[in-house]
């Protein structure tokens, strides 16, 4: 069981590895950062629930838990920002922004 | 006895606690409709953290004991912890004083109380020995200082250093949550004590068993994601961007919040293996990064004319330096010497706060001064600057002095006892590693030597160049106030480098040895006991 949610975990957080690097839209990018924290979630309650060995635990439900928390956090800022840049330019697409380059 | 630990944990993390409070009572002096009470802001965050020191320092008189050698919640207060408060108090202060004039009045008070979550997440870090403690002071430490940079200046160039800050910062984390997620797979549990390490160990020594592609990724991964924090080469992309548009002493915080508590995670990670940093896949990562940080670092540096930028890319070559350290390991020598030559983990503590003083230093002073108007950033910008302001050019020259390493400033101590520490490790590693350990010992100098070269450049703009149009500071007086401290202490640790050293042996200490395990007496054991018995999962 423990290795098929180790699967979906790790697709989860490799597909959101891949949207991240190729995909230039703001909000997509950082969906894609969700992506991933969904799929650390994933492996953190298969841990918990199927341990390797001993005793299951409740330290992975807690701490995924607190790390929804963290990405929530993450939204707000993220999404925030967003809005500043949209402002500004108008558009969401990442490669518009180029104030700051090596000369 | 739950409630007894919870007293214990609570009056433990008062300072950090106080930090919190004036952190709010901060954020809400911003909407106050008085201009005298937003002015009053950098003053009362400054009193917090002077007022989180005394308590550090005399809390015992109270009654306070934050300093409990024990593991509540996922805390010890060890040597290491103990380190990691004092210098974050003692650099806040200094980061106080530099940007108290920063941002602009109706945002000072969102700013500062930033400033004060990240220095009371920086506090929490030091003690952390539970995945989930590590990992929330972490982000507490990283998530404010995305925003300090936004609010550090108006215009649209901090709002993309921040975003370029942020979403590299959030992905970092997501790599280090996955590297978690595998280690608490291979412990059983969030603690990070010495089951947790025997666990690893085991699961390491042994290819065949389930565990140990497990624990092998977890390690990696964990650490990969945090050479964000202390940017080192695969996650060095943003530091130039970052610092450039980010205002001169927010650029300064950077290289020294993020920085120790990147170190310190690390270290704390890396204790779970018994430091087997000498051999195996972490060897090899640990010497990769740090040749690609220290030789990529410095060259990108040498292709600067904009300080900032040549500082962003100074600090990547400054993490090569420390993950030589890391590399060397705690207490190699196997005797306790006075010294922390021998000592990896010890010497790249102190340097960590060294190059932090001296980078703050350094970025206080290009804050200070304006050319016609707008902030110095440039070459030109500082050139000539012995004849009109000679304090200014002489701290700005020591502060790169330090940077560089040169004899007798600390950050010559802090080189000597990194790469002296490195060939000590050598003698105890197996053949193999021995030559690569003295390799890598070898290029670190070269680099060092490198590096003089643009050090120098800035040193000799500021010193020998004449300008006919010379930056002229601004007349503040709580930044030079700052920097003049910069400037004094990295005198104070040239000469009497000897109590932070024995700071950082103390510190040490504890990575060798992980704190007992103590969840025999603690809930999750007793339900772990119950479900032996009736074989049933606890939920």
């Amino acid at each position: 069981m423990l290795v098929a949610y180790l699967l979906v975990g790790a697709a989860l957080f490799a597909l959101g590895l891949i949207g991240f690097v190729t995909r230039r839209n703001l909000i997509i990018m950082f969906l894609c950062t969700e992506l991933m924290f969904q799929g650390i979630v994933v492996n953190l309650v298969a841990f918990g629930r199927y341990p390797l060995d001993g005793n299951p635990t409740l330290d992975g439900q807690v701490f995924s838990l607190f790390l929804l928390a963290v990405a929530a956090a993450e939204a707000a800022l993220g999404l925030a920002l967003v809005v500043l840049l949209y402002r500004y330019k108008g558009t969401l697409d990442a490669s518009v922004w180029k104030l700051l380059k090596d000369v | 006895m739950p409630s007894a630990a919870f007293a214990i944990s609570i009056t433990s993390l008062v300072p950090e606690l106080i930090l919190a409070a004036v952190g709010c009572v901060v954020l809400l002096m911003t909407q106050a409709k008085s201009g005298s009470v937003r002015r009053a802001v950098p003053g009362i965050t400054l009193s917090g953290i002077v007022l989180a020191i005394l308590i550090l320092r005399f809390g015992h008189l109270l009654g306070i004991s934050v300093g409990a050698d024990s593991i509540n919640g996922g805390l010890v207060f060890d040597g290491l912890a103990g380190f990691v408060r004092v210098s974050a108090l003692i650099l806040g202060v200094l980061i106080v004083l530099v940007s108290w004039v920063q941002p602009a009045d109706e945002e000072r008070g969102e700013f500062f109380s930033m400033m004060l979550f990240s220095l009371a997440g920086l506090m929490l870090v030091g003690p952390s020995a539970d995945l989930i403690v590590l990992f929330l002071a972490l982000e507490l430490v990283s998530i404010p200082t995305y925003i300090m940079v936004a609010l550090s200046r108006p215009g649209p160039r901090p709002l993309e250093s921040a975003t370029k800050y942020f979403y590299l910062g959030a992905m970092a984390a997501a790599i280090t949550a996955f590297g978690f997620s595998y280690l608490y797979g291979v412990t059983g549990g969030a603690a990070l004590d010495a089951g947790a390490v025997d666990r690893i160990v085991d699961a390491l020594r042994d290819p065949d068993s389930p565990a140990h592609n497990l624990a092998t990724i977890g390690l990696l991964l964990s650490v990969v994601g945090l050479l964000f924090k202390i940017a080192a080469v695969p996650l060095h992309f943003y530091i130039a961007d970052v610092y450039q548009g980010a205002a001169s002493p927010v650029a300064g915080l950077l290289g020294f919040v993020p920085k120790l508590a990147g170190i310190v995670a690390i270290f704390k990670i890396i204790s779970l293996t018994g430091w087997a940093t000498t051999e195996g896949a972490l060897f090899w990562i640990l010497w990769i990064v740090a040749v690609l940080s220290m030789t990529i670092g410095n060259v990108l540096a040498l292709r600067q004319t904009n300080i900032k930028r040549m500082l962003a890319y100074s600090g990547i070559a400054h993490s090569g330096y420390m993950l030589v350290g890391i590399l060397a390991g705690p207490i190699v020598a196997g005797e306790r010497a006075e010294s922390i030559m021998g000592d990896g983990t010890a010497a790249v503590l102190y340097y960590v706060v060294i190059y932090g003083i001296a980078n703050l230093g350094a970025f206080a002073l290009l804050g200070l001064l304006r050319v016609r108007g707008r902030p110095c950033e440039t070459l030109r910008d500082v050139a000539g600057l012995l004849r009109y302001y000679p304090s200014i050019a002489l701290l700005m020259a020591l502060s790169m002095f330090t940077l560089m390493g040169m004899p007798p400033t600390p950050g010559f101590w802090g080189k000597l006892s990194i790469f002296g520490s490195a060939l000590a490790a050598a003698e105890f590693a197996p053949a193999l590693y021995h030559d690569w350990i003295i390799a890598l010992v070898i290029i670190a100098v070269l680099n060092s030597a490198l590096a003089a070269a643009y050090y120098l450049r800035v040193i000799a703009a500021v010193l020998l160049f004449e300008s006919d149009e010379p930056a002229e500071p601004t007349p503040r007086e709580a930044p030079m106030i700052g920097a003049l401290l910069c400037g004094f202490l990295l005198l104070v640790f040239a000469f009497y480098p000897k109590p932070l050293m024995r700071l950082g042996r103390d510190a040490s200490d504890r990575l060798l040895v992980p704190p007992p395990t103590v969840q025999v007496e603690s809930t999750s054991a007793i339900v772990a006991e119950a479900t032996l018995l009736d074989e049933s999962p606890p939920f």
